[in-house]
């Protein structure tokens, strides 16, 4: 699904990514951890396009396609999702206005019909159900006034109405209670299909107790130092990142 | 030699030194304003004395005052004299929508106007399908059965003479200011609204009703009466742009509130803001606005949305003379390409526990610059008056312009006023949080500005809401690259 | 005091033999202009709430040596610990009475203006000060060299002292080189019962500098109070302004700061207090000429009395001043039935990417909490006083240096007490 070789990206011309490979199948979850400033956050703002995170050397493929030159939009329309570490605030615009306006713009790329208000909320309530979420929620205007908890619940209520390929959650458990976190990563799993495809970056070992990645990976200073199972996010806990250190 | 041109200019400039007034059979007069154009104006439409004389009051004054510069706008000097003060109502018609300028076209297509509506609109004959005329009849049956009056200004003069004279230039006198005073001199037709003791007028009064009444011209003046214990919801305009020949609109706009009384005033103006390259040939819409709660827990309401004209100078404005009266001001400006907006509102709380709230939300793009510029001031006998303003202002890149000029005055310890205000461009985050859910760049803009103007639309009435925020589309079209 | 009265005070100064005859021109240029000109009038957009009824009914002289002697005198009065303080009897350097200062250089007016070869450095076309370069007569300046640091802060205490109605025109400049900083005291004092004091502060801000200005103003009440303070800012420079205004029948502050480089920034305070029919006014134009400054205005007026405040502040963006952040704050409390407060906090802004807020309110203390402090023991009095120490108090924590905090506050405090 996503071929990621060589990879290396600067933000105003710091050289932030210096190499990365990373290979993900279809049905894998993979996680990325590493330390603040190790570069994770990059990777995902270069994976989904992000304006002023240039890819210098490398490439980077979705489905054998190159996606460097696509525009963010046409990332999310051909199946990137990313649940944002700090989701933005669009003040005055309402949550169901924003996501039916999305699910539209996906419907409308792949030339199927746009939903009505009636079909969208149909769509919508299951969701909702599946994140213990209430309806009022949707009324409100786009993480404008939410705590923590809620705006990440609400990214992957994003997540599951626009059912993307590859779901890349960038710190999807800071600020979460420990009930927050089972409900999303329940969200998550259940998520979860052969086709589905996951890039978990967490900088702590907690959300990997309720999500099973099948890779994991150690980013230090822009590389992946280390590879492994599970087993591997037992042993940083126990060790830290240090002992990776060159 | 003079030629043929020449002769005919100065017999026609003679005819009206000798007080030519009855025979021009033209329905148009010829470019100028002196007395006896006004003496025509005024003979034309048959009206008494007091009228002319309240016209000729105005035309003495307007000579004297100077043609204000403080406004925050900058345009070619009006040639007043190249203006023809009396058109005829009737444009020249076209005779199939082919003639029409295919960009306003487009612009019909993306707000959704139907057909005939169009055809009406950019001036075409309309068919006899289109039959508003007779939409129009059935809803003024209803009003007479309320005994609401709602007509033009020139049949009011005739029908409800003591109505007119009571309340002309009661809000905003005939020295108000120097458009003002042109219009009270020169103003040739608009609307009369009279809302008798007690009565909710059972449907939003609306310049729809009227489209296949006269044209009303550049030189508008409507005049609304809310009777005690009455209530009024007057829309002005039209989410679509209008063909309109004259470059200068002066209009005068009255509202008067009686105890109990609630007028809620809702304008979307979209007259043609210049051509986007130069701004050359746009409309310079100079209006005053006003409106006064005369009687107890009176309430006015101005509720604006204004993306056209190429220098907009206007501040609908309340006194709240009544005790416990309630003024609003919620207005949606943008400026795009060359268009320039000063605008803005003034509260002037004069009676006890007067209220007032001004939402105010600017859009600049292109080279587009807008001002707001507003007035809130307590009076000494103002006890407990509160006033809330907002005044926020998005950029939309790097050429165009949004100031923030609040002038507060405050005359009594037991007022409590508030003025805040925010300029902010549209995140680079928020752009790109709307482009990683799939949605493009312009659409994610215009999802934002609507967002933005929310508090506002939300005052319009519903179906002007729907056309609003196509409106904003259409507007900001071009704003991002 | 009207435009053509000025003529005959022209003549005499325009003729002292002491001065430099190189400063004559600049006199009479400026003089010229004004006589072109005259006074503001309330047509002008600037000067629309300033009413200099007062001014015009004042006829004043200029400060002759004779002057120079007090009536009297109580230096202890004014005494802030560890500062340096130059003293100005009406408009007279005080030799005796001041602070030796040692290495920084000061300068007399007509030292500093042949440094720069007899030309102004801030020529404008304001009346007043076109009247303040054509009368200036006292002042003195301070040039700072490249990373020096006075200890102790440098205060000019200026003391109005006379029979006669005096006009004294102090213009002072500040120039901080490279990688310097200072604290500047500008201190007025009225024993005079009317004066008019016209004074022109210019401050020139290098690469890295900072200058923290603390201005206090406590006059005789029938004062007339005209200064201007314009500073220019380059690269990562710092200013920090502070004024408290006490008393003094009418008084305009206007401050001009130009942020010419990038990452300069401002921040001008000022706490404003009226008891009686006070004109107290502050006008603050900010201009953003480069990218990533920031600028902060914050104004606080409590009035009593028949007093009137103003406040006019502008904050202009220009259009390659991306990534400006500026705000702007005006509170205002009024106690009484005749005060009144005119507010204008304004914005021009010409750039997209910039962050810019402003915030207005005025109204009297909140019954509500003044209710709740009763319920709980405090009296009306003290109740009222409480809520407008809170109302003050955030502006103090701009100024840095303990001691002169603590003299600002206990002005404050006795301001306080003697109005509740």
């Amino acid at each position: 699904m996503l071929s990621i070789k060589d990879l290396h990206a600067e933000i105003d011309q710091k050289s932030i990514l210096k190499g990365i490979n990373l290979e993900i199948k279809p049905g894998e979850m993979h996680a990325i951890m590493g330390r603040n400033g190790s570069g994770k956050s990059t990777l995902s703002n270069v994976i989904t396009g992000r304006e002023n995170y240039s890819a210098t050397k490398g490439s980077l493929e979705l489905n054998n396609e190159s996606i460097l030159d696509w525009t963010p939009e046409k990332r999310s329309l051909e199946g990137i999702f990313m649940s944002f570490q700090y989701p933005v605030v669009i003040p005055g615009v309402n949550n169901t206005y924003f996501l039916k306006a999305a699910l539209n713009a996906k419907r409308k790329y792949f030339g199927e019909k746009e939903l009505d208000s009636a079909g969208f909320l149909k769509v919508i309530k299951e969701n909702l159900k599946e994140l213990d979420m209430d309806m009022k929620f949707l009324q409100r205007p786009v993480n404008q006034g939410f705590s923590g908890g809620e705006k990440k619940r609400n990214e992957i209520l994003q997540m599951l109405t626009l059912e993307p390929k590859l779901a890349i959650l960038d710190e999807t458990d800071s600020g979460l209670d420990i009930d927050a976190l089972k409900i999303i990563a329940e969200g998550v799993n259940n998520y979860r299909s052969p086709d589905r495809s996951f890039l978990v970056i967490t900088h702590y070992q907690r959300l990997l107790k309720y999500i099973k990645p099948d890779f994991i990976h150690v980013l230090i200073d822009g590389k992946i130092v280390k590879s492994g199972g599970k087993e591997l996010a037992l042993e940083l806990e126990e060790k830290g990142y240090n002992w990776l250190d060159s | 030699m003079p030629n043929e041109q020449q002769i005919i200019d100065s017999n026609l400039s003679k005819e009206y030194e000798y007080g030519f007034v009855s025979d021009i059979e033209s329905e148009t007069l010829p470019p100028g304003l002196n007395e006896n154009i006004i003496r025509i104006i005024s003979k034309k439409k048959d009206e008494p004395q007091w009228l002319l004389d309240w016209r000729l009051k105005a035309f003495e004054l307007w000579k004297k005052l100077p043609e204000p510069s403080w406004a925050n706008v900058k345009y070619e000097k009006i040639d007043y004299q190249a203006i023809s003060y009396f058109s005829a109502p009737k444009k020249k018609e076209l005779a199939s929508l082919d003639e029409v300028d295919p960009e306003l076209l487009r612009t019909y297509d993306k707000l959704g106007i139907p057909l005939e509506e169009q055809k009406m609109l950019s001036g075409v004959a309309v068919d006899a399908v289109f039959d508003s005329v007779s939409v129009a009849t059935t809803f003024k049956e209803d009003l007479k059965k309320e005994g609401v009056i709602f007509c033009s200004f020139s049949e009011a003069v005739k029908e409800y003479p003591h109505l007119v004279k009571k309340y002309l230039g009661s809000v905003v006198p005939h020295s108000d200011n120097y458009y003002a005073t042109l219009n009270s001199a020169v103003f040739t037709d608009g609307s009369f609204v009279y809302i008798p003791k007690g009565v909710r007028c059972p449907m939003e009064l609306s310049t729809y009703f009227r489209i296949n009444e006269a044209n009303t011209g550049q030189f508008e003046r409507t005049l609304i009466i809310a009777d005690k214990d009455s209530h009024v919801s007057y829309l002005e305009g039209c989410t679509a742009p209008m063909r309109d020949e004259n470059q200068l609109h002066a209009a005068v706009v009255e509202l008067v509130a009686l105890e109990n009384a609630t007028i809620k005033y809702s304008t979307v103006q979209n007259w043609y803001p210049g051509a986007p390259d130069t701004g050359l040939g746009g409309i310079y819409n100079f209006v005053t606005k006003r409106g006064a709660c005369l009687g107890e827990n009176s309430r006015i309401s101005w509720t604006q949305v204004e993306t056209g004209s190429a220098v907009t100078w206007k501040y609908p404005s309340c006194i709240l003379k009544g005790d416990n009266s309630v003024g609003e001001f919620y207005s949606v400006a943008v400026t795009n390409n060359f268009q320039q907006a000063d605008t803005g509102t003034k509260m002037i709380h004069i009676g006890k526990n007067t209220k007032s709230t001004i939402i105010s939300k600017g859009i600049s793009a292109g080279k587009g610059q807008q001002t707001y510029r507003g007035e809130v001031k307590i009076m000494k006998g103002a006890e407990n008056a509160r006033n809330f303003s907002q005044c926020d202002s998005i950029l939309i890149g790097d050429k165009c312009g949004a100031h923030t000029f609040p002038y507060i005055d405050v005359r009594n310890p037991s007022a409590q006023m508030e003025h805040e205000a925010t300029t902010s461009n549209i995140g680079e985050d928020q752009m790109f949080y709307c482009n990683q859910r799939g949605i493009s760049s312009e659409d994610a803009v215009s999802m934002i500005v609507n967002g933005f103007c929310k508090d506002v639309f939300k005052e319009l009435p519903m179906e002007f809401a729907v056309e609003a925020t196509k409106l904003m589309e259409v507007s900001l079209e071009g704003s991002v690259g | 005091m009207k435009s053509l009265d000025f003529h005959n005070e022209f003549e005499k100064i325009i003729n002292r033999d002491y001065f430099s005859k190189k400063i004559q021109p600049i006199r009479k240029n400026a003089f010229d202009k004004f006589s072109e000109f005259g006074l503001p009038n309330k047509k002008l957009e600037d000067w629309r709430f300033t009413n200099l009824n007062h001014f015009l009914k004042s006829s004043y002289v200029l400060s002759e040596s004779k002057h120079s002697e007090p009536l009297k005198l109580d230096l202890t009065k004014f005494e802030i610990p560890n500062t340096s303080t130059i003293v100005f009897i009406n408009g007279h350097f005080k030799k005796e009475l001041s602070d030796k200062i040692d290495n920084v250089r000061l300068l007399s007016g007509i030292d500093y203006l042949e440094s720069k070869n007899w030309s102004l450095q801030n020529p404008s076309d304001c009346p007043f000060e076109l009247l303040n370069t054509s009368f200036m007569d006292s002042g003195m300046s301070i040039v700072l060299e490249e990373g020096q640091n006075p200890e102790k802060p440098i205060r000019f205490l200026f003391i109005a002292s006379a029979k006669e109605e005096l006009m004294i025109s102090p213009k002072i400049h500040i120039d901080c080189s490279l990688n310097s900083s200072l604290t500047f005291i500008e201190h007025q004092v009225g024993y005079s019962d009317n004066f008019f004091m016209n004074s022109s502060i210019n401050c020139f801000l290098d690469e890295n500098s900072s200058l923290h200005h603390i201005k206090i103003q406590s006059d005789s009440p029938k004062a007339v109070n005209i200064n201007r303070v314009h500073v220019k800012q380059n690269k990562d420079s710092q200013y920090t302004f502070f004024s408290l205004a006490l008393d003094s029948q009418l008084s305009r502050l206007d401050i001009k700061n130009d942020l010419n480089g990038e990452g300069a920034d401002c921040s001008i305070n000022g706490l404003s207090l009226s008891t009686q029919n006070e004109q107290l006014g502050s006008h603050i134009l900010t201009n953003h000429f480069s990218p990533n400054c920031s600028s902060s205005q914050n104004f606080k007026n409590i009035l009593h009395g028949k007093s009137s405040g103003i406040f006019n502040g502008k904050t202009v963006v220009h259009q390659n001043a991306q990534k400006t952040d500026s705000k702007q704050s005006n509170k205002n409390l009024i106690l009484s039935n005749n005060a009144i407060m005119n507010s204008n906090p304004q914005l021009e802004i010409y750039a997209d990417d910039v962050k810019c807020a402003h915030g207005s309110t005025t109204g009297s203390l909140d019954k509500d909490a003044i209710f709740y402090l009763r319920s709980r023991g405090l009296s009306f009095m003290n109740a009222q006083k409480l809520l407008m120490e809170g109302f003050a108090v955030e502006l103090f924590d701009v100024i840095k240096n303990e001691s002169i905090k603590t003299f600002i506050i206990q002005k404050f405090e006795k301001w306080l007490s003697e109005k509740t």
